[in-house]
């Protein structure tokens, strides 16, 4: 006597032997063999012909096995999630935590600044985060095909460059006070980085969407 | 019977399609695709699986496990915002191929 629970069993088996992942897809597989069963069932054909029928229209599990592997390797889409969330928390998260030392920096004695300062330090870290998340809303305008990598290559080495001369030679030079070194620093130091976040983050995303479409 | 290459680049398109019109499922998608074709269309059925699960890793689609009538698991499909899009680029695509095909067949006979 033909039992369809047991039938389903034991496809189970082939289909994990061939490789096939649970519970994706082969919860899925199984769903769909139970509706092309339903469906022979209706047309009259008796439960082993009717299982039959389904098992070959779902194809032999070691070419279902096959290509399934094939996609094993793109696990992209959860990657770039994860960048995004790194790139977002880093443009969302630098300003906040540098825009809170700013605004209580009056509070303490070693690095007062005047409300002048304080207006533009927030203005640099406001640019910041502009500039970085900017760069990744405007990414479908991204010219990809002519800008490339080789451009984003440029920014980042540009970037760290800038930032060692601003170090070495430009501070060293000035007398600053702490006040001012607080701005020069969030200007020169801080503000570019949010660029050079803006055009990588921008680039890569719509490099993908490239890929995608 | 159309030939495998054929079957295979219009995959995605047809898909998406299919779904642009509302959600849906595995089974459904390859009946719908069989009638609408008379037949010609023949997908084999565990192939659609890996295309819809690549079309969700690209972000086109999503997924999300609801019930069947008769109340067994069902996993349904929907179009993403992504997937609206590459569906319009699918279908200016095709529409040109179609075009110049046409195009061409018409002055065969004029």
């Amino acid at each position: 006597m033909f039992d369809l629970e047991t039938a389903i069993i034991q496809w189970r088996r082939q289909m994990l032997a061939a490789g096939l992942k649970t519970p994706v897809p082969l919860e899925e597989l199984e769903s769909h063999l139970r509706d092309e069963i339903e469906q022979q069932t209706k047309a009259g054909r008796s439960g082993a012909e009717a299982f039959a029928a389904a098992v070959r229209t779902i194809g032999q599990a070691r070419a279902v096995g096959g290509e399934f592997q094939k996609l094993a390797g793109g696990n992209d889409a959860l990657r770039w999630r994860l960048i995004e969330i790194g790139f977002g928390l880093i443009a969302s998260m630098v300003p906040l935590a540098l825009g809170f030392q700013v605004l209580y920096a009056g509070a303490r004695p070693a690095a007062e600044l005047t409300p002048g300062q304080q207006w533009s330090g927030i203005l640099a870290l406001l640019t910041f985060a502009a500039l970085a998340w900017g760069g990744r809303l405007s990414s479908q305008w991204f010219p990809v095909a002519r800008v490339k990598r080789a451009t984003m290559n440029i920014v980042m080495t540009l970037v760290p460059l800038w930032w060692i001369i601003f170090m070495n030679f430009i501070v060293p030079r000035h007398e600053f006070t702490m006040g001012q070194f607080v701005i020069a620093f969030l200007w020169a130091f801080v503000m570019p980085a949010g660029a050079a976040i803006g055009c990588a983050w921008g680039m890569e995303a719509a490099v993908r969407k490239q890929n995608a479409g | 019977m159309i030939r495998k290459e054929l079957v295979a680049a219009s995959a995605e398109p047809m898909i998406l399609s299919l779904l642009g019109r509302g959600e849906n499922y595995g089974y459904a998608i390859i009946q719908e695709v069989k009638t609408r074709s008379g037949g010609k269309l023949q997908w084999t059925d565990g192939m659609l699986y890996p295309v819809l699960h690549r079309l969700e890793q690209r972000g086109l689609i999503k997924a999300r496990w609801g019930e069947s009538e008769t109340g067994r698991k069902r996993k349904y499909y929907s179009l993403k915002q992504d997937g609206k899009r590459a569906l319009e680029q699918h279908h200016e695509q095709w529409s040109l191929v179609h075009e110049v095909l046409s195009g061409l067949s018409m002055e065969h006979y004029v």
